[in-house]
């Protein structure tokens, strides 16, 4: 479990319960990140864990109004920063600007995230 | 429907995300009175209704709920090709209300296809609750197009959506066809720029939502603990009470058919040659009163079932077993799917076209059958009360709803090798909400028409066919071994004396392939007795616990009816895998048969 400070970029499977973060980067092939973005779950959104199902199961996550389910393993796919940090804006920005798309999810290994390890 | 009729007159189109109200809304609008339809060119099946709109008979569409018209999903293809193909007077966007932060880009998508939109508010009693404000008329402005705040729930604001609808049809600007959809439609970034200043300007959030009530209910349902006794208890004590409930209800309708029978009718026709007589009333009277009989059971069923399904909790079962259904490779949309099976299995079966990896739905097809439907209900409710005590009846009835469960497991868990995907699961999860008492009646009544509607064709075709072969030759006693029935019964005897069926559950499980409604009409045509608990008594004589458990147990697993093969082979357009999932459950009920059967003779001699 990665360490939570705020200003931290880590992915979403590892964000505590309770503790809003913003979202920096989704990963995966476009149709995953259209359904992503048609639940409010694109960069710049805040999103909070409220809670970790049993049995390594899914997290329940709150995004804007919405409320849903989402699997750790899909989880590892998105990259947040915890709220309260002035280097969210900018790190975002930055994501938007020209990093790299990275490739389809095919093989069923997880997409490494794009801005270095947590 | 031909096509050519449904290009005459207005057509109308409802369109929405999952979980807006949608249906509840259709319902609100045509009275129930909608029907399956075929549309041109779509392989599937959508839900329409005829209705008077300005004075026009008009058709309106409900079309399967979608969140976003770029993807890539069945249901998402199938919306765009049925908006390229068929020509539109109004598209009515359906929104829930509390969720309209990210449901706006739908009526911006369906806008620049060019499309006549009207946006109907739904859920606004409930975003009021949550502490949201939103100013419909500065959204129509921005917008561009008519939003109308409604309930459809507790029927608020209907009238002036109706006669905004109304308008639009009478102003008669023609059907509109939209070409190349993908074509037209924005992306996220153009989308966001377009929706953040609407959002803006006409609603206002509020800090945090304000359902305290959900919030309560999830910390206790979702727990990490408590969740799933809590879940099964629930399922448990739903099953007890209908049982509690229908099975008097059951009994007592079904003595009070065989009175009519014997009291009324068989006097009216004392003149007629033996044969018809015979015909009319062993068979087809018989065959579909002892049907007919369970029908409260089955409505009590439905009723249960819809406020399951509509409070919110299904998408919690998913929740809470998404860990256990990931390690067997599925979700938990296909423990939710299965849930849904225990009406029927073929509304669970089409249900798998949300899912977009075809391994997953294969796999979610192979075990959803294994759902105890509500056909297979009435079989089990018969057999449990006619050779168990009224105390272990429940009790019974449960075990098999564990069979059906553990069928499922073992299935997955043999499979998901051959059936692997790694399709992301991302499902949301309502605020829970209680059906108004008219919503929950209506829909038990619609569902129990339909299954007395779909089941009566099978079992009229089922119990003359049985009653004929059971009486054929002539000359031979009815029901005897010299009939072709008890021909039949006697050649599979090498096969399924093993597992305790007797030649005359033979015939009855041979004509179950074709649905399982026929398995309780065929008994009461084959022991010539429709008042239930006489024909309990005389099955009782014949057969013992351990094979009426048998039989229970290959009924529950053998392939459920012809319409679930017809629905598997039309949704996994391939042959083999139909000719798999067949052999499968009737391998795997024919072990399971001989593994209780075999193991209860030696245990309880």
């Amino acid at each position: 479990m990665a360490l939570s400070q705020a200003g931290h970029a880590l992915s979403l499977a590892h964000l505590g319960v309770g503790r809003p973060g913003t979202i920096l980067s989704v990963a995966g092939d476009s149709g995953l990140l259209q359904r992503l973005s048609a639940l409010g779950i694109c960069e710049g959104k805040t999103v909070s864990v409220l809670r970790r199902a049993w049995w390594s199961g899914p997290l329940h996550l709150r995004v804007g109004m919405t409320e849903l389910m989402l699997r750790r393993r899909d989880a590892q796919r998105i990259r947040i920063q915890l709220c309260g940090h002035p280097a969210v804006v900018a790190e975002s920005n930055r994501s938007a600007a020209g990093l790299p798309e990275p490739a389809p999810h095919e093989s069923g290994t997880l997409q490494q995230p794009c801005q270095g390890a947590a | 429907m031909s096509p050519a009729s449904v290009a005459l007159r207005p057509c109308v189109a409802l369109l929405g995300m999952p979980n807006t109200g949608k249906s509840t809304y259709f319902t609100r609008l045509t009275g129930a009175h909608a029907q399956i339809g075929n549309w041109p060119g779509l392989t599937v099946d959508l839900m329409q209704a005829q209705l008077e709109l300005a004075g026009l008979p008009s058709l309106l569409v409900d079309l399967p709920g979608i969140y976003d018209l770029r993807g890539y999903s069945e249901d998402e293809r199938l919306v765009r090709d049925f908006l390229e193909r068929t020509p539109l007077d109004l598209v009515l966007i359906i929104l829930n209300a509390s969720q309209i932060d990210r449901q706006l880009q739908l009526v911006i998508q369906a806008r620049s296809l060019g499309l006549p939109v009207l946006v109907l508010l739904n859920m606004c009693d409930e975003a009021r609750r949550f502490g949201l404000t939103i100013d419909h008329n500065l959204l129509a402005e921005g917008l561009g197009v008519p939003v109308l705040p409604i309930s459809a729930k507790y029927g608020t604001g209907l009238e002036a959506a109706r006669a905004a609808i109304d308008g639009r049809i009478a102003a008669g600007h023609g059907p509109v066809r939209c070409n190349d959809p993908s074509a037209a439609l924005l992306d996220d970034g153009a989308l966001e720029a377009v929706i953040a200043p609407l959002l803006a300007a006409a609603v206002q959030l509020p800090e945090r939502l304000r359902d305290r009530t959900t919030r309560r209910l999830d910390a206790v349902v979702l727990h990490p603990l408590l969740g799933l006794p809590v879940f099964f208890a629930t399922m448990f004590l739903m099953f007890q009470g209908i049982y509690a409930l229908g099975v008097p209800l059951q009994s007592r309708l079904g003595s009070l058919l065989a009175t009519i029978g014997t009291e009324l009718l068989r006097p009216l026709l004392s003149g007629w040659p033996p044969f018809l007589t015979g015909f009319l009333m062993d068979g087809l009277y018989q065959g579909i009163g002892t049907v007919a009989a369970f029908l409260p059971v089955i409505f009590l069923f439905f009723l249960a079932m819809g406020i399951v399904e509509d409070s919110g909790y299904l998408s919690r079962a998913a929740f809470l077993m998404d860990g256990l259904m990931e390690r067997l490779g599925l979700d938990g949309r296909s423990f939710v799917l299965s849930l849904m099976g225990f009406g029927c299995n073929v509304p669970a079966l089409l249900g798998t076209r949300v899912m977009r990896s075809s391994q997953l739905r294969l796999l979610s097809m192979l075990v959803i059958p294994f759902s105890l439907c509500s056909a297979r209900l009435n079989v089990f409710l018969f057999m449990s009360a006619a050779l168990f005590a009224p105390s272990q009846g429940a009790t019974v009835i449960f075990s098999l709803y564990l069979m059906s469960f553990a069928a499922m497991i073992l299935t997955a868990a043999l499979f998901k090798g051959s059936y692997s995907s790694n399709e992301p699961l991302i499902l949301e999860l309502p605020p829970y909400r209680f059906p108004t008492l008219r919503q929950m009646l209506n829909r038990a009544w619609c569902e129990v028409r339909h299954f007395w509607f779909w089941s009566r064709r099978f079992i009229i075709f089922g119990v003359v066919a049985i009653w004929l072969m059971n009486n054929l030759p002539l000359g031979v006693p009815p029901a005897s071994a010299g009939t072709l029935s008890g021909m039949l019964g006697q050649a599979l005897q090498p096969l399924l004396a093993p597992i305790g069926i007797n030649p005359k559950l033979t015939v009855a499980l041979l004509f179950g392939f074709i649905a399982k409604e026929i398995v309780l009409g065929g008994l009461a045509v084959i022991y010539t007795q429709a008042d239930p608990i006489r024909l309990g008594h005389a099955l009782s004589q014949e057969i013992d616990w351990k094979q009426a458990y048998s039989f229970m147990l290959f009924t529950l697993l053998y392939t459920p009816c012809l319409s679930t093969v017809a629905v598997i082979r039309s949704e996994s357009k391939r042959w083999g895998f139909t000719a798999l999932t067949v052999v499968w459950s009737l391998v795997l009920a024919w072990i399971a048969s001989l593994v209780f059967y075999q193991g209860a003779k030696l245990l309880f001699p």
